[in-house]
């Protein structure tokens, strides 16, 4: 484990494994080779929040899910004592969504509502590729784009969950919503939407153009705002605004789920998504400002002892290659500080091994479920 | 406008009568039913619809402007799409859906953009959809074919700060975008204790008979749900509160919703009796269309996709506006 760790300034990468993904598929981002000094004397990210994990509140582990105890037969697992418990690890997948009818015309998008083009449908469609870890519960922003990414995505997922958006936005909302079948919401993902993982608010630059901004203020003043951490445009959320506001949403709704033993997946945007990261990576404000999140590509964390651990993208279902994570040598395009190297993944954890046999069962299932 | 009146009357029956576009039974007018009038009894305490007396275009395009001025009619026609989602995944179990907010399968999200192929060339000023993202990703998945390249930018009003957030600053830019509306009223019918449940389930708990009967009826709802009438009245008022004023205006409006809603909204522009109603099928996917001209919904059946073959248009208007995209790629 300590060869991944020492790559956590590595920040996004993409594995090249295979050349059987779909033609569809992009290839990562090739940008200049930069050099990234981490210079201790920068500020870290501090939340509001301590981050003492032991507060947070757990789910009593008598508490059986279904779809774990079912899939993963923990009494089958190395850990001699897991076959009471509930998984202590959790999966955590966040994806950027793809490209919105605004990215095509280049336009500051912000919290604009606007929905995805057709190759950012195709992205998200792509990004299924995250069909084989298991999904517990999705959050999205309140933006349809995000929305609708993370239901095309689970349109691939193998084990053919429903994703159902759940409605609180009024009492009417919640009782119209309701779902009166035991067994159909054991076959579901519910999806919560959250302005807090919106995008970050762009103030008085939402629909403009790269050029009318500039006109407007000045090319020295829009390159501050969209590169600085702490500069807001106005009316607008800085950078370290947008992380305030995600970041403590993080901490309140999705770590606890992940501390459970939940699975979840965030689909949101680049700015939310960035907070996040830098709040899982312990970025500092300069490494967060030149981190780039590719669209439509899922990153994958693992959750275990309270601690994050980054495993990259996953690889889709018909690459070939051991199932990610086991002893191989990979060789990793960074897409974001493009640093070729290759290292050994070690295999000797559980969540490794619960991937591969969640895996197992879904090949072994495949008859049954898909019909 | 009379070259324009006998190519109506000539494409109107001929797109109208074709049953197999629209699979909407036009029933012969009998006298044993009347008419529903609706709005006699507002007996649900539903939560009140704010009627608006804005036209929601203005609110997006000139959100400083006060709207004290009469508001100037673009034509005295307008058209109306409607569109019912294609395949959720609940359909696809087989399981009954109602305000549960599941999406589309592939089916559906193909469905949806087969949609949009054949609106392709018809005017779409206003999009009013239901808050189900089933709904919505039909009208957004539709309009990415749409030949106009106009941006359909969804309006949030849940909150101050919502709105505040999602304020567009270039004007330009608000020209070439599409406002659509999310309306509850516009939702499926709800189900009640059905929701979640496959039809085996319902009629081993409920009874075969007593199912049969709630999914046919007009006045009786399912428990905690709502019957036809009742959806129906929520729909209809909000169609006429908000949607009928925009088309009064000329605005062009497409409308993607559920089978319930558009059905009681067809039930309101054919004056349809509640007999004829309840046999109403609406097509997933299909879009219908209706020209809104002189207070009057006219029918004028599914507009034909871009590669079928047939006389195009509607009406003088509609060629026009045909031509126009045709001018603008060359």
């Amino acid at each position: 484990m300590s060869t991944a760790m020492s790559y956590q300034s590595i920040y996004s990468f993409v594995s090249q494994q295979s050349s059987t993904i779909s033609q569809s598929s992009r290839q990562p981002l090739l940008l200049p080779t930069k050099c990234l000094k981490i210079d201790s004397s920068l500020c870290y990210y501090t939340s509001r929040r301590k981050r003492n994990l032991s507060k947070i509140e757990t789910i009593s582990s008598q508490i059986s899910v279904s779809y774990n105890t079912t899939l993963l037969s923990p009494s089958k697992n190395i850990i001699p004592d897991n076959s009471q418990k509930k998984s202590n690890e959790a999966a955590l997948i966040l994806i950027r969504h793809g490209e919105s009818l605004w990215n095509a015309k280049n336009l500051f998008t912000g919290c604009v509502d606007v929905p995805l083009t057709e190759k950012g449908v195709e992205e998200a469609i792509e990004a299924g590729k995250i069909s084989n870890i298991p999904i517990d519960v999705i959050f999205t922003s309140s933006l349809i784009r995000a929305q609708m990414t993370a239901v095309l995505a689970m349109i691939q997922h193998r084990r053919k969950k429903v994703p159902i958006i759940l409605h609180n936005e009024s009492d009417q909302a919640k009782s119209w919503s309701q779902v009166f079948s035991e067994e159909t919401k054991d076959q579901s993902v519910p999806v919560i939407p959250a302005w807090q993982l919106n995008e970050r608010m762009y103030g008085e630059l939402q629909g403009l153009n790269k050029q009318e901004t500039a006109e407007r203020y000045g090319k020295q003043q829009v390159h501050e705002w969209r590169r600085s951490y702490d500069i807001p445009p106005p009316k607008g959320e800085s950078l370290e605004m947008c992380a305030e506001r995600a970041v403590a949403y993080f901490e309140e709704n999705i770590e606890p789920k992940l501390a459970a033993g939940k699975n979840v997946m965030i689909a949101a945007h680049g700015n939310s998504l960035r907070s996040i990261i830098m709040y899982l990576d312990k970025l500092t404000c300069k490494e967060v400002i030149s981190l780039e999140l590719s669209t439509g590509i899922p990153l994958l964390y693992i959750f275990k002892d309270g601690k994050f651990m980054k495993r990259g993208s996953p690889v889709g279902p018909t690459e070939a290659g051991v199932y990610a994570y086991t002893k191989v040598r990979h060789r990793f395009y960074c897409s974001t500080i493009f640093v070729f190297f290759e290292f050994s993944v070690l295999d000797g954890s559980l969540c490794l091994q619960r991937l591969a046999q969640y895996r197992q069962k879904l090949d072994e299932s495949s008859e049954v479920i898909c019909s | 406008m009379a070259t324009a009146v006998s190519l109506q009357a000539i494409i109107g029956s001929i797109a109208s009568q074709s049953p197999s576009n629209s699979k909407a039974s036009l029933f012969p007018k009998e006298p044993f039913n009347l008419p529903i009038k609706f709005r006699q009894n507002r007996c649900f305490k539903i939560e009140a619809t704010t009627a608006s007396q804005t036209p929601v275009l203005d609110t997006l395009l000139s959100p400083s402007k006060t709207t004290t001025t009469p508001h100037k009619k673009k034509s005295n026609e307008a058209s109306l799409i409607l569109i019912r989602h294609g395949e959720s995944l609940w359909n696809e179990k087989n399981l009954f859906t109602g305000c549960v907010d599941v999406p589309l399968t592939e089916k559906g999200v193909a469905e949806a953009i087969q949609a949009g192929k054949r609106i392709s060339t018809i005017p779409v000023d206003l999009i009013f959809t239901s808050s189900l993202i089933r709904a919505q990703m039909t009208a957004m998945l539709a309009m990415t074919q749409h030949r106009c390249k106009k941006v359909p930018i969804i309006l949030h009003d849940e909150s101050e700060k919502a709105q505040t957030w999602s304020h567009v600053f270039s004007e330009e830019t608000r020209k070439q975008s599409i406002p659509v509306v999310a309306a509850w009223q516009l939702n499926e019918r709800m189900y009640g204790e059905l929701q979640g449940l496959n039809k085996e389930e319902t009629a081993e708990r409920y009874g075969t008979q007593q199912v049969h009967e709630w999914r046919r009826s007009y006045h009786i709802p399912p428990p905690k749900g709502e019957s036809l009438e009742m959806c129906a009245e929520r729909a209809v008022a909000y169609f006429e509160d908000n949607i009928q004023p925009e088309l009064a205006l000329g605005n062009n409006v497409l409308i993607a919703a559920h089978g319930n809603s558009l059905r009681s909204i067809i039930m309101y522009l054919d004056k349809l009796t509640s007999q004829e109603v309840t046999s109403l099928e609406l097509s997933t996917g299909l879009p219908l269309l209706y020209i809104f001209k002189d207070r009057k919904f006219m029918r004028r059946g599914s507009p034909v996709g871009p590669t079928e073959a047939g006389v195009y248009a509607y009406t003088k208007r509609l060629a026009q506006y045909r031509q126009k995209l045709d001018e603008s790629l060359n």
